[in-house]
């Protein structure tokens, strides 16, 4: 089956972009971005990487007023821990809502990236990755990702598109929405509306 | 199959369920199978179970509290009397569904007891069902890290621990590094997304082959070991390294396995794991069902780098 030339189209691809991608270790959303003639204005990079620098340094400092967690951790520990960290997220954010963190430029702008990452043989086998699990959900900011609900598997074209995190923060999708998550507290922070674009309709065959 | 799971998502979708809300989901007990016509002989293990080799087990998708992960578990635990395994390796999905403290005792403190009170130490890999504190807990023996290696106790062996759900540059970066600088004559990747996959439901993962089958090739990783697909394959050599779906330590998908150029071996009619021996340079294999049947074995010769 991996004759087939799609298939061969997507790795070929793949390979491609990823060699680039990942030979630009620090500047990452210049790599794709760049190619498809997208540039991200620096005010905007400047702004996205303070709000979420911000970010992560309120929750250090919400997690330094915890418990350590030792390294023989229970799962009892684990959780109460994980929990509370939450908890503090969630009353510091109160007034948290879509767009703090994902500014409306900085939406239009991923969604336009994502429209090149997802578009031709490798975007659908990306697309295909993200979607391998169901999301029955909807994403709202300062609530808890449940635990029930898998997470979706990030493309590696992704996520050297994007611009890097903190390591408090990471990008997930809902369906075709891009959430951005605290790691620890599973609280959802922010989304950016359907940034990955719809499907291509299927070419009806004659 | 992915059609019809899209389709579900979105039909969810556009029924508006707020976040935070479970989904349903149910497991149906499966009974233990019956000998199926054209089974693989069972018999004694088909290894060499020599002193001073490195023995470990393997599986994955797993932690679903379903009586099949209970009776693979025991059956493990039967095997590891005549195979003295030293180590599990897991394929993530570790704890499917909720992730409460109660969760870790029944979907993995309890069934595989008898491997941890022997002292069995687990290296588990995340998948995309396991929430990332499951790098803190003890038995996992992640030391809080999402990605890691480790080198065998006593052989010239080392481990790669991936999280394939993120694989970020950093990540990459990282594997790069490691496989680069590891003098071990055996580099063992662990990952939940099958590099190649001749299953229906999630099969190969291409984006991560693009990026991950170069370096493996560069830095001579000789297995690769993957779950995410509920069945167990042995797929052909691809250009020297020998890749193992090891995800049926729970509840299988039955009949999910297509036929492709791909397989070498493949199982889907019940719950199987892998049992591994190294000697110097080759790896003795055998796949077991949870019926105790073996239902493949083999051997792998070292795949070295070019050089």
């Amino acid at each position: 089956m991996f004759a087939a030339k799609p298939y061969r189209a997507a790795v070929l691809g793949a390979i491609v972009l990823s060699s680039a991608l990942f030979a630009e270790p620090v500047q990452r959303p210049g790599g794709l971005a760049a190619q498809a003639g997208l540039r991200m204005p620096e005010e905007l990079q400047a702004d996205f990487q303070k709000r979420v620098g911000a970010y992560a340094d309120l929750h250090k400092k919400l997690e330094a007023t915890l418990p350590k967690l030792p390294k023989d951790a229970t799962p009892q520990q684990v959780d109460r821990d994980q929990r509370a960290i939450a908890q503090l997220v969630v009353q510091a954010r109160a007034d948290a809502k879509q767009g703090d963190l994902f500014i409306p430029g900085m939406q239009t702008y991923v969604r336009a990236l994502l429209a090149e990452v997802f578009k031709g043989p490798a975007g659908a086998e990306a697309r295909k990755q993200v979607h391998d699990e169901p999301h029955p959900v909807r994403p709202v900011v300062n609530k808890r990702y449940p635990d029930e609900v898998p997470l979706s598997t990030m493309p590696p074209l992704v996520l050297a598109s994007l611009p890097q995190l903190p390591a408090e923060l990471e990008y997930r999708f809902v369906n075709n929405d891009l959430i951005l998550m605290d790691v620890h507290a599973h609280i959802i922070l922010d989304y950016v509306a359907n940034a990955m674009p719809a499907a291509p309709a299927a070419t009806p065959t004659p | 199959m992915p059609g019809r799971r899209l389709v579900v998502a979105v039909t969810l979708l556009l029924t508006g369920t707020p976040l935070g809300c479970a989904p349903t989901s149910g497991t149906a007990p499966a009974p233990l199978p019956q000998p199926q016509p054209g089974a693989p002989p069972s018999g004694p293990l088909q290894l060499p179970t020599k002193g001073g080799s490195l023995k470990f087990a393997v599986f994955g998708d797993f932690g679903d509290a379903t009586p099949e992960q209970y009776q693979t578990a025991a059956q493990i635990a039967k095997t590891r009397g005549t195979f003295p395994f030293e180590l599990v390796l897991t394929t993530g999905d570790n704890l499917l569904g909720s992730e409460r403290p109660q969760d870790f005792q029944n979907k993995f403190e309890i069934p595989y007891k008898p491997l941890l009170d022997a002292g069995v130490p687990f290296y588990a890999s995340l998948g995309n069902h396991d929430a990332r504190e499951q790098r803190n807990y003890k038995l996992f023996n992640m030391n809080g890290k999402l990605y890691y290696s480790f080198k065998a106790p006593n052989q010239s062996v080392r481990f790669f621990m991936l999280e394939s759900s993120y694989l970020d540059p950093e990540q990459v970066k990282w594997i790069d590094n490691e496989l680069r600088t590891s003098k071990e004559d055996w580099k063992i990747v662990v990952l939940h997304h099958p590099l190649y996959s001749s299953s229906a439901t999630h099969g190969s993962s291409l984006g991560l082959r693009a990026i991950l089958e170069p370096l493996f090739l560069q830095y001579g990783v000789s297995v690769v070991l993957a779950g995410h697909d509920h069945v167990y394959e042995r797929v052909k050599p691809q250009q020297g390294i020998t890749h193992f779906v090891v995800g049926s330590g729970g509840e299988v998908r039955r009949g999910d396995l297509r036929k492709t150029a791909l397989t070498a071996v493949g199982f889907d009619a019940d719950n199987a794991f892998l049992i591994a021996e190294i000697i110097d340079q080759v790896m003795y294999f055998n796949a077991i069902s949870r019926a105790g049947k073996i239902v493949d074995s083999g051997s792998i010769p070292r795949h070295r780098a070019p050089q």
